[in-house]
């Protein structure tokens, strides 16, 4: 799992202290309401108080935007908090960043919290953390779906040109019965495989580990370690345990033969 | 001659893919023009502004500033991917021109706009340049470190800082990377800007996403950005700042 050093001793906001709501205008303008608090990380006793930004991102689109919530002492959200180049609300992720502006630490992060998921027009709690996020997507040619590992976790893109559209092919069980095997076997061969990331006990955050634990419950055994391509029918093995009880606890097959 | 900038409809979009494919695996001097006189592939779109078919730019800026110009506050033009293969197609000369007979078709990105996703968004050949003008509408000369390079061929500069759109649009970043890597005299790209090695693009890159970890890297100024590169960028610095030019590899 990815570390980082922290030589400036860079305070990590925590969860409780973010809550960030993504709302949706009825003619389907994006934009957010941010509620931060930052009264217990000790910036009062700061001369000069630290300037506070909320960045949203979809990695997966490389989209970015960029608004200024004034300082610790007196945050201030900007009145536009548009995200309309963002499209739609999937895959939205935020960070919040408390800069120093003193003249002895000028640009250092004091604090931040990364990858803050929001409350989704229509929620009213953080549901549990998903193991995948979805997105209507554009540039996928004819393919009707595409998985994208460049963010926080995996991002199923759907082609925004099928025609029931991306929402009911993600939900139809039929079409689920179709692509959740295969999606589920490329990711787990991804991290074992490609990202050679094992089991990590004290690994709770990343979904890595959120995806390892969730194969090895359904294999009953935890993941092999990928070393040489020797090891490669062990990972299949194993890979082939979890995409199948997990079809047989979905009833894929079942739904399959109902709907056709 | 000037003409009323259009939009090509979806079947001009697939005759414009099908060219590209076919070109892309036997290439040819052909040219896709013969889209533009078919009735069923170009529609008009409303409060369109007349472009110059016939203007060759020297380089991306000038085109940027050229549309920038015409399209003024039309910001809708800018989410209309039909109308930039439509201006792909008036100007495919510039943007795949024949060399040594063959025309060299690249990924589709650079011809027909991935919407929707800026990490291939910004790699087509006219629409990408004009959002980079445009992300430093204050002072657009700022802009053209990633403009310097003919409209087929962005060059790694530009490549490497229209990646991301953090970093194309940070105000400290460009200015740093303009002062290393252009010439000011030339308006190009210095000898060893678009290399790989120690102090190049790629590697500004890397120290800025380690500098990132630790800084937040938009309320940095020039200055203090330059002062934080390590003594590999020595080299283009010197040269920055009318230093004696140490060889470049």
């Amino acid at each position: 799992m990815p570390r980082r050093f922290n030589f400036t001793k860079r305070k990590r906001i925590r969860r409780k202290d973010i809550r960030i709501r993504i709302c949706q205008s009825t003619s389907g303008e994006l934009s957010f309401d941010a509620d931060l608090d930052l009264s217990s990380y000790g910036f009062e006793s700061l001369e000069v108080p630290p300037v506070v930004y909320v960045e949203a991102r979809r990695s997966a689109t490389s989209t970015w935007k960029r608004f200024p919530f004034g300082t610790t002492e007196k945050i201030s959200p900007p009145p536009d908090r548009s995200l309309a180049e963002f499209g739609v609300p999937n895959g939205v992720l935020f960070s919040v960043r408390v800069t120093s502006i003193s003249s002895e630490q000028p640009g250092v992060l004091l604090a931040e919290a990364d990858g803050v998921r929001p409350l989704m027009p229509g929620e009213t709690e953080l549901p549990a953390q998903p193991l995948i996020e979805h997105i209507p997507a554009k540039d996928l040619g004819s393919e009707l779906w595409r998985l994208d590992f460049s963010g926080e976790m995996p991002l199923l893109k759907i082609n925004d040109s099928v025609p029931m559209g991306p929402d009911q092919f993600l939900t139809d069980a039929t079409f689920r019965a179709l692509f959740a095997p295969a999606v589920m076997r490329q990711v787990l061969t991804r991290i074992i495989v490609i990202e050679q990331t094992g089991v990590d006990e004290d690994g709770d955050s990343d979904w890595q580990q959120r995806w390892l634990r969730f194969g090895s419950k359904l294999a009953g055994s935890n993941a092999p370690k990928y070393s040489t391509s020797d090891d490669l029918v062990d990972v299949e093995d194993w890979v082939d345990a979890a995409v199948e009880a997990f079809a047989e606890r979905a009833g894929l097959l079942r739904t399959f033969e109902s709907d056709a | 001659m000037t003409m009323k900038l259009s939009a090509l409809t979806k079947e001009g979009v697939s005759r414009l893919n099908d060219f590209l494919h076919v070109q892309k695996s036997l290439p040819s001097s052909n040219s896709p023009s013969g889209i533009l006189e078919d009735a069923n592939c170009v529609e008009p779109i409303g409060d369109a502004p007349m472009i110059d078919e016939g203007r060759i730019f020297a380089n991306r800026f000038e085109f940027a500033q050229y549309m920038d110009s015409l399209l003024g506050s039309r910001t809708q033009l800018l989410m209309n991917a039909d109308v930039w293969a439509w201006l792909t197609v008036v100007y495919f000369d510039q943007v795949c021109p024949v060399v040594r007979g063959v025309r060299q078709v690249r990924d589709k990105a650079r011809y027909i706009p991935a919407l929707g996703n800026f990490r291939k968004l910004y790699r087509h050949l006219l629409l990408g340049p004009l959002h980079a003008y445009r992300a430093h509408g204050d002072a657009p000369e700022r802009a053209r470190v990633m403009l310097a390079g003919p409209l087929h061929s962005p060059g790694e500069l530009a490549e490497q800082l229209m990646a991301a759109q953090e970093r194309m649009t940070n105000r400290a970043v460009i200015d740093v990377a303009s002062t290393l890597y252009l010439d000011p005299r030339s308006g190009r790209p210095k000898p060893g800007a678009g290399g790989k090695l120690a102090g190049s693009p790629r590697r500004f890159v890397d120290v800025l996403n380690q500098l990132d970890l630790t800084y937040d890297l938009y309320s940095l100024s020039e200055s203090q950005l330059m002062a934080m590169l390590p003594m590999e960028f020595d080299r283009f610095r010197a040269k920055a700042r009318g230093g004696v030019d140490t060889p470049v590899v």
